[in-house]
């Protein structure tokens, strides 16, 4: 049956298959380079260390600066940019550790999803979809997606209290830690594809009553 | 479950293949029956062998050491 160019669309040809082929390796690799490349070649370079913190003084209301009152600690700077900007001229092996940890745990969960879903798709290309691999694999992407954002939580609050200690003379200053939004997003995301799995279990077992009928 | 389908296709003279073009099912899964390799059969396929070979499906299948097996 011929169809027209619009009911073709979405149905995975070849063409379909190589654009999320291409589109995956990109944000591998664009995510990797984002989150690791700069810091490490600065780290590797000895060059500073420029970052955002969330910093707030307690006298700040009496003050009236964002950052007023902040004593920054010997070879750190401060600015302003709607954000705390601490510029670490010669930061410590602990201060890029903790300033590369929540980096590290996006990678590894970007490049945990990526790989699975890699390997889904070709299952599916292959016209091998409905197996107990490609059940397990949709079922550790979706985990990974629903318990990353909660593990973030972990090293993101680590590095805000190392950074914050590391710039400023921490007496009577407190850092914040906002989790953006899209945490939730990707949450809902591993729910859905937690879902898909359930459907796929259902697939597996459809699979398996076909197998051997005649 | 034994599937005699080889013993009807030698008493009339017919091949595999021959049945396989008759009831239009594929000839690896007409030998995946034959050899008891399956795990159910379709009734629209156990009717065309029916007519195809003129038996009944009783014929076509016997149960052997306790049935308890395909």
């Amino acid at each position: 049956m011929k169809r027209n160019w619009w009911e073709r669309l979405l149905t995975f040809d070849r063409l379909d298959y190589a654009g999320v082929y291409l589109a995956l390796a990109g944000v591998g690799g664009g995510v990797t380079f984002a989150q690791l490349g700069d810091p490490l070649l600065a780290w590797a370079d000895g060059d500073p260390l420029r970052t955002s913190l969330t910093i707030e003084a307690l006298s700040d209301e009496s003050t009236g600066g964002p950052w007023e009152g902040l004593r920054p600690k010997p070879g750190v700077d401060l600015g302003w940019d709607g954000m705390t900007q601490a510029t670490f001229a010669d930061p410590t092996t602990q201060v890029w550790l903790a300033h590369l940890a929540p980096r590290v745990l996006v990678v590894a969960a970007t490049l945990i999803v990526i790989l699975g879903l890699w390997r889904v798709l070709k299952s599916i290309r292959d016209g091998r979809a409905f197996t107990n691999a490609n059940l397990r694999r949709i079922r550790g992407v979706a985990a990974t997606l629903v318990v990353a954002p909660l593990l973030l939580v972990v090293p993101i609050v680590v590095r805000a209290a190392v950074l914050t200690d590391a710039a400023v003379e921490t007496r009577g200053t407190i850092f914040t830690v906002t989790l953006p939004w899209q945490y939730l997003a990707v949450t809902l995301v591993g729910l859905l594809l937690a879902a898909l799995a359930q459907a796929f279990e259902h697939g597996v077992e459809l699979e398996d009553d076909v197998e051997g009928l005649v | 479950m034994v599937c005699t389908l080889d013993d009807l296709l030698e008493e009339r003279g017919m091949t595999l293949t021959a049945l396989a073009d008759q009831i239009g099912v594929t000839n690896v899964n007409l030998s995946v029956l034959k050899n008891n390799r399956a795990k159910a059969i379709r009734f629209s396929t156990l009717t065309a062998l029916c007519d195809a070979l003129g038996c009944q499906p009783g014929d076509l299948f016997r149960v052997e050491g306790g049935g308890s097996s395909t």
